[in-house]
C-alpha cells in the first residue's frame, strides 16, 4: 500500500502548473510538441505507486490541469487516471529489470498518454484530427523525451508518495543459520 | 486514501463516471466550474507571470534556435513596426502622444463610436488542442466574457473568461468552438464561419439557404446578430484543399501583440 504526502502533492501540483503554463508552454517544437510536466508526473506516479493510489492521484493531477486548460472539465482527469492506473497495473505485472527497463517503460507510457490526449482532443472536437505524416516522428521524439525525463519526474513522485510496501518483486527471505 | 480497501476496478468506474459527469456539467455551462477556473487562474497568475518573465530568455533562445525562420520573419515584421513607430515618435512630443499614435495605428475605423479598450497580449498558449491568448485588461476595464476582440484587420476572437482585474482570456476565431455569423458585403448572403484549428482557414456553412450565390473573393463582415457588433471584417472566401469554399480570416494571428476589446455586452 502506498501512502500519499498531501502537502507535498499540493506543492508539486502548484509548481508543475506554474512551470508548465509560465514557461514550457512557450517553448514548443513542431507545432504541438512540448515538455508536458503533468504527463510526466502521471507516468511517474504510475511507476511509483500502487494501482489505487496511482488512479486517484492521476485523477487529481488531471482535474488540476483541467482548471487551466480550456478543454472540457474532467477531460484530462479521465485520461490521466486511466493512464496512471494502466502504468501502475503494468508495472506490477511485469518484471522490472532495473533502470533501463523503467526508462523504456516510462518513455513508452509518456508517448501513449500524450497520444491519448491527442485522440481524445480529436474525439471531443477540440482540434483537427492529430494523425498526419509527422505524427510518428513526433511520437518518437515524445517517447525519447519521456525516457530522458522520467527519472527526475520519478524522484518528484517519490517525494509525493512513499514507496509501496507490497512490491512485485518479492522480498528476500531471511534464513537463520542453524 | 489508498487504505479504504475498495477494489481498484470499483474506483476506476467511480472516477470515470465522475469525470464524465464533470464534462457534462461543463458542456452545460456550469457556473461552479467557471468560477473554479477563474479562481485558479487568478490565484496562480502572479506566479505564472513571474515564471514567464524569468523564463522568457530561455524560451526565446529555444524558439530562436528551433524556429529560426519564424523568428526571422517576426524580426522583419518588428523592424518594420519599429521604423513606423520611430517615424510616429519623431512627430509626437511626449509619451502620451506616442501611446495615442500607437492606438491610432491599429486603424479601427470600422467600429465607429463603440466604446473600446486596447490591451496587450501577455501570454499565447498554443497547444495541439487549442490556442488561447491572455490580455492585460480585465474586470477593472469593464471587460466581460462574450465581448468581441478585434484588431486593425478585423475580428480576432471573443473574451471567454475574466479571471482578474487586469487579466482576460480570449478564444480566437480559428478555434473550432467559436462560430461566427457573417454576411457578404457583395450580396448580403449569410454564412456561419467556424474555426478549423490554428493556421487553417475557417469552414463555411450556410444554415439559411443553399440557393444563394457565393463566389471566391467575397468579403464577409459580422452580421450584428447576437454576439458580435455589425460590420466587423471577418474574412474572404477562398478555395479549400478539396475544392470546398473556406474563409481566410483577415487577421494574421501569428503576430498578435495588441488587441482591442469592444465594450458591448453580448446578447444572450
Amino acid at each position: 500500500m502506498t501512502s500519499v504526502r498531501w502537502s507535498h502533492v499540493i506543492v508539486v501540483l502548484t509548481a508543475a502548473i506554474v512551470l508548465q503554463t509560465g514557461l514550457l508552454d512557450q517553448a514548443w517544437l513542431f507545432e504541438r510538441l512540448r515538455v508536458d510536466v503533468m504527463v510526466l508526473l502521471v507516468v511517474a506516479v504510475g511507476l511509483r505507486a500502487d494501482a489505487r493510489t496511482a488512479l486517484i492521484l492521476g485523477f487529481l493531477l488531471g482535474l488540476f490541469l483541467d482548471l487551466f486548460r480550456f478543454s472540457p472539465f474532467g477531460f484530462h482527469a479521465l485520461l490521466f487516471c486511466l493512464g496512471a492506473w494502466l502504468v501502475a497495473s503494468t508495472r506490477i505485472r511485469m518484471l522490472q529489470a532495473g533502470t533501463s527497463f523503467r526508462t523504456i517503460q516510462g518513455g513508452i507510457a509518456v508517448g501513449l498518454v500524450t497520444a491519448s490526449t491527442w485522440v481524445g482532443g480529436a474525439v471531443f472536437g477540440l482540434g483537427a484530427p492529430p494523425f498526419d505524416n509527422r505524427t510518428l516522428a513526433q511520437l518518437a521524439i515524445i517517447i525519447v523525451l519521456g525516457a530522458v525525463l522520467i527519472h527526475p519526474a520519478s524522484r518528484v513522485a517519490a517525494w509525493m508518495i512513499s514507496a509501496p510496501r507490497s512490491s512485485a518483486t518479492p522480498r528476500p527471505q531471511v534464513v537463520r543459520a542453524e | 486514501m489508498a487504505k479504504t480497501g475498495a477494489p481498484a476496478r470499483r474506483i476506476v468506474v467511480l472516477l470515470i463516471v465522475t469525470a464524465l459527469a464533470l464534462m457534462t456539467m461543463d458542456a452545460r455551462g456550469s457556473r461552479a466550474i467557471g468560477r473554479a477556473r477563474e479562481t485558479a487562474a487568478s490565484v496562480t497568475s502572479p506566479l505564472r507571470d513571474a515564471v514567464a518573465w524569468a523564463g522568457s530568455p530561455i524560451a526565446d533562445t529555444w524558439n530562436g534556435a528551433v524556429h529560426y525562420d519564424d523568428v526571422q520573419r517576426e524580426n522583419d515584421e518588428l523592424r518594420r513596426r519599429i521604423t513606423e513607430l520611430e517615424g510616429e515618435i519623431s512627430r509626437q512630443p511626449d509619451v502620451e502622444s506616442d501611446l495615442r499614435a500607437l492606438q491610432e495605428a491599429t486603424d479601427l475605423a470600422y467600429i465607429g463610436d463603440i466604446p473600446r479598450v486596447t490591451a496587450r497580449v501577455v501570454a499565447d498558449q498554443r497547444t495541439g488542442l487549442e490556442r488561447i491568448v491572455e490580455i492585460n485588461k480585465g474586470s477593472d476595464d469593464g471587460v466581460l466574457p462574450g465581448m468581441a476582440v478585434v484588431v486593425g484587420d478585423g475580428l480576432a476572437g471573443t473574451v471567454i473568461a475574466v479571471p482578474g482585474p487586469d487579466l482576460a482570456t480570449v478564444r480566437l476565431i480559428t478555434d473550432p468552438r467559436q462560430p461566427v455569423g457573417a454576411i457578404s458585403v457583395r450580396n448580403g448572403e449569410i454564412v456561419v464561419a467556424t474555426g478549423d484549428g490554428d493556421g487553417r482557414p475557417l469552414l463555411v456553412d450556410r444554415p439559411l439557404s443553399e440557393a444563394g450565390e457565393l463566389a471566391i473573393g467575397d468579403r464577409f463582415e459580422t452580421t450584428g446578430f447576437r454576439q458580435f457588433p455589425a460590420d466587423i471584417p471577418v474574412g474572404e472566401l477562398a478555395e479549400g484543399d478539396e475544392g470546398e469554399l473556406v474563409m481566410e480570416p483577415f487577421v494574421n494571428f501569428d503576430g498578435l501583440t495588441y488587441v482591442t476589446i469592444l465594450l458591448v455586452e453580448p446578447v444572450e
